[in-house]
């Protein structure tokens, strides 16, 4: 059988004597030769009359029979008597055993799931109002801030450092541990919640608005914040704003007007 | 008590191996007895040949008969089931000399010495025993490059032809017969360094 791939390439001869070249297949097919298990005829008659008339090749012939011969004859001692009677039932005691502690595992997590469960689920519930929260563009209207309050504050609000906060009314320097337990006024809920639980500043936004009352201590009033912000003055935001961009346009000149209105009618 | 042993149902130690796995598969777990009955004795010696030492044999053939049972599920009889536990006990078999490399070559580092000791100018064969020679194999076999190991194992051990080792290793069969070749002169010259072996 040609296993080797290229029958014509030579190589160095193993007895490395300068310019002895031999064909890598003669070489490498030597052990299966001196072990008689070469299964094409051609090339044991090849080797044969190589051998015949090539020394080194028989030198290496005679190296590879003495490794050969050695490795034949260093027998492996047999297992112990009975090994493999006893083989069958090792293997199903531990394939049993790991069956076992697989169950015990499942138990264990099973024991674990009834409690992750509803922890998990009110988390989820969490994350899914907090992602339809910022979402619903609530977070991108800054100008109900903006218009009649103090932007200054804004940025504090946000820190959510828990350290001291100002404010916004009368720029009093107020702690969580000030307004704990009471109810106080919608500014005061502002300042403490944010240092106090990091609720979404979002929320925050709409108390300092809607100036209402809330108890103190309170956390995820949410529902109440959103009730706090009314259609009628979402209106009113949307009213001031478009004042604004009336009284812009007006005071374009008339035909960049009637570029506007030719680029809005295009859309 | 050898009969009942042996049989699984309306399978037995004979069946053809599709068959024992088609009634593993239908749930009939004793199927899987008779695989390890049958296959046993190979599997262990495939293993022993390639790691020499009777214990490492015995833990690497329980691993790959309860990997066997974990995965005769996936085994899709793409090749025979004792190619299938062939390729796996070789390829355990490697991970386990590969692990072992470092520890063993401290080993044998002592063992060189004590060869040394006893041995210097005698002929190998008329002065080593029995534990020695064995010793002194596994030293040269696990010294070979994995790829030498397992083609010299297969071919010099099991007489595998070079087509069914290459469809064991997932290799072409091209340049299987230099891998012997060169496992069989490696093998002489680890023997050779250790005790002025005349090679």
């Amino acid at each position: 059988m040609n296993t080797s791939g290229n029958k014509d390439k030579q190589r160095d001869f193993p007895g490395n004597i300068p310019g002895n070249k031999l064909p890598e297949e003669v070489l490498f097919s030597l052990p299966d030769y001196i072990r008689g298990t070469l299964d094409d005829k051609e090339l044991e008659e090849r080797i044969k009359s190589e051998l015949d008339g090539n020394p080194d090749l028989l030198k290496e012939y005679m190296k590879l029979s003495e490794v050969l011969s050695f490795v034949g004859k260093t027998n492996l001692e047999e297992p112990p008597p009975h090994y493999f009677n006893s083989l069958l039932p090792i293997i199903n005691e531990r394939i049993h055993a790991a069956h076992s502690k697989e169950n015990i595992i499942f138990r264990r997590i099973l024991s674990y799931w009834k409690y992750a469960v509803p922890v998990l689920t009110v988390f989820l519930i969490i994350i899914i109002y907090n992602i339809g929260f910022r979402n619903s563009g609530f977070r991108e209207t800054p100008q109900f801030i903006a218009h009649g309050y103090n932007d200054s504050l804004i940025p504090e609000i946000f820190n959510n450092t828990g350290e001291t906060i100002i404010n916004s009314t009368d720029n009093k320097e107020m702690t969580s541990g000030e307004t704990s337990g009471t109810e106080v006024t919608a500014t005061e809920v502002t300042a403490m919640d944010v240092t106090t639980t990091d609720v979404s500043a979002t929320g925050i936004k709409y108390k300092k608005i809607k100036g209402s009352k809330v108890k103190s201590g309170s956390m995820f009033d949410i529902t109440e914040i959103f009730s706090a912000v009314t259609d009628e003055e979402f209106n009113d935001a949307d009213e001031v704003e478009l004042m604004s961009l009336e009284s812009e346009f007006s005071s374009l000149p008339a035909n960049e007007q009637s570029d506007i209105l030719q680029k809005i009618k295009n859309l | 008590m050898e009969e009942i042993k042996y049989k699984a149902g309306k399978i037995n130690i004979e069946s053809d191996d599709n068959d024992i796995i088609s009634s593993f598969l239908n749930g009939n777990e004793s199927a899987f007895n008779l695989i390890v009955l049958k296959y046993q004795k190979k599997i262990y010696w495939i293993i022993r040949k390639m790691v020499i030492d009777h214990d490492d044999a015995d833990d690497i053939t329980q691993e790959v008969f309860i990997k066997l049972y974990r995965s005769l599920g996936n085994f899709r009889g793409e090749s025979a089931l004792y190619t299938y536990l062939y390729r796996m006990a070789v390829n355990y078999s490697l991970n386990h000399l590969k692990k072992n490399k470092l520890i063993n070559s401290r080993i044998m580092n002592f063992d060189e010495e004590s060869y040394r000791l006893k041995s210097d100018g005698e002929n190998i064969d008329e002065k080593l025993d029995a534990d020695e020679k064995t010793r002194l194999l596994k030293k040269a076999i696990s010294g070979l490059p994995e790829k030498q190991m397992a083609v010299f194992n297969m071919r010099f051990y099991d007489n595998l032809s070079y087509d069914e080792i290459s469809k064991i290793l997932k290799t072409s069969a091209g340049g299987l017969k230099a891998n012997y070749f060169h496992a069989v002169k490696k093998i002489g010259q680890i023997i050779k360094n250790k005790k002025g072996f005349a090679l």
